[in-house]
């Protein structure tokens, strides 16, 4: 089948098989391995990208499901101004991660989630780790996790609130 | 990984999408995928085609009709807080549609979808029991209505003829004191057991999540359940038929049952 699908501002226009899923779209076809596939079962979250602007499964969509789709991958977060993403910058100053395969998938659920939150709203921690509560981590026991995505949402609210 | 290939179609108009159902012998229905595809993954469901209704805008409405609230099947589990009626109406779908897997499964899964697939622990569907909802169907021939309580036979099987969609779920605003409970073991999990309660008049209607091979349901006199606590729980026990695994043995799901049961009471003394 034909799919249109746009990644990261990217189109790309190709032929799939009905069975193809979007991760293995994102990682075979756009060449993207920022997103990883961790356990192909809808649970680890490792594979969370966004779909039109919302953070979703990737392990559990089909490609043809995504067709029209806008996608956004880690990689869509650089810029290519020399700048980090606020998101990325706290997980990096934060430490949010150790060993990385989940970092990918973290850092896409977290700015879905702040994304989501309302003008004037400020996520609590338990507001914060329900929101992730879609990400396994094996490393790093969330702590500094949460330390990442709070301190991304004070980043986010001193500067500039686009966040995409 | 999924295996077999299969023809996709995406329709854009209801008509459109039952011309295909009937056309086509083995076809199945994709909503949001979130059931579906991880059954596909498993190699437990296999057809020739597949049509996803996600473009049927016609799917996607939620409105009040006389003492109901009517929700397109197309509705997703994250846009149910995004509608006033709901909101005010029927707030316990919002509070049970809130803690449904995680926010990535909510982007996707459908109410629709958790309704048709039949799962004994999908929440929404012990809340549509519960509520005394039903659904309403739609094929090349016209509409059908089905009630909560008819709609459910077995692990995965439903009402639903093969050339049917779910168009609509409608749920009655004439109870009270709806609940929700539900323990699971992790984050982002299903229900161990769960049960959701609504008050008619003077009987108390129950979903119960998880305790035998689909949604189950059943009604209670509410002097029986606060004078008779026992024996009236005796009768509740006798519809279920839980299974033991991992997660738990058959008596520690009816110990939470009864856990629920008397929380429920502790909140609304008579
Ligand atoms: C990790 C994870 C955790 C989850 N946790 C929970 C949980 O805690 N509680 C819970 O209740 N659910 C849970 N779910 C299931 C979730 O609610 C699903 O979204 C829902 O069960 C199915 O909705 P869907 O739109 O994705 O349906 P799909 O997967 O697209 O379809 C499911 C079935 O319904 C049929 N179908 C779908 N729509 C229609 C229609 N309109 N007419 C006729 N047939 C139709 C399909 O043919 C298929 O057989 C979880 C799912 C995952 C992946
Ligand atoms: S790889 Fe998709 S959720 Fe684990
Ligand atoms: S950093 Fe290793 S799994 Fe999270």
């Amino acid at each position: 089948m034909k799919v249109s699908i746009v990644i990261n501002q990217q189109r790309y226009d190709t032929e799939v098989a009905s069975n193809m899923l979007l991760v293995d779209f994102i990682r075979d076809v756009a060449k993207l391995k920022a997103t990883n596939v961790g356990c192909d079962t809808t649970t680890c979250g490792a594979c969370t990208i966004l779909l039109n602007g919302e953070s979703v499964k990737s392990c559990t969509i089909l490609a043809v499901q995504a067709d029209g789709a806008d996608i956004v991958t880690l990689e869509g977060l650089y810029t290519g101004d020399g700048t980090l993403h606020p998101v990325v910058q706290a997980f990096g100053r934060s430490h949010g991660l150790q060993c990385g395969f989940c970092t990918s998938g973290m850092v896409m659920a977290a700015v879905s989630l702040l994304s989501s939150v309302a003008d004037g709203q400020v996520l609590t921690e338990d507001e914060i780790r329900n929101g992730l509560e879609g990400n396994l981590c094996r490393c790093t026991g969330y702590q500094n996790i949460v330390n990442a995505v709070k301190l991304a949402q004070d980043l986010l609210i001193a500067g500039d609130n686009i966040i995409s | 990984m999924i295996l077999s290939e299969f023809t996709y179609k995406k329709p854009k108009s209801l008509e459109e999408a039952l011309d295909l159902l009937s056309d086509t012998d083995d076809s199945k229905i994709i909503a949001g995928g979130q059931s579906l595809i991880p059954l596909m993954k498993m190699g437990l469901t296999g057809f020739e085609q597949l049509v996803d209704i996600s473009q049927i805008t016609d799917l996607k409405s939620v409105k009040v009709v006389d003492d109901f609230v009517e929700i397109g099947s197309m509705v997703r589990h994250c846009d149910l807080e995004n509608y006033d009626v709901i909101v005010s109406r029927l707030p316990i779908l919002i509070k049970i549609a809130s803690q449904i897997g995680d926010p990535q499964v909510r982007h996707r899964g459908t109410i629709g979808g958790a309704i048709a697939h039949g799962d004994p622990a999908s929440d929404l569907a012990g809340c549509f029991v519960a509520l005394k909802g039903s659904v309403v169907l739609s094929n090349k021939k016209g509409i059908r209505e089905i009630s909560a309580n008819d709609f459910y036979k077995g692990f995965l099987e439903t009402g639903l003829n093969d050339d049917e969609i779910i168009v609509s779920i409608k749920f009655p605003l004439n109870f009270r004191d709806a609940e929700f409970f539900k323990v699971s073991k992790r984050a982002q999990d299903w229900a161990i057991s769960g049960l959701v309660t609504a008050k008619f008049k003077d009987e108390l209607n129950l979903g119960l999540i998880s305790m035998g091979s689909t949604t189950l349901g059943v009604s209670v006199r509410i002097s029986d359940l606060y004078d008779n606590f026992e024996s009236t729980f005796e009768s509740i026990e006798s519809v279920c038929s839980p299974t033991q695994d991992i997660y738990a043995t058959k008596n520690f799901r009816f110990h939470l049952l009864r856990v629920f049961l008397r929380g429920y009471m502790n909140k609304h003394p008579i």
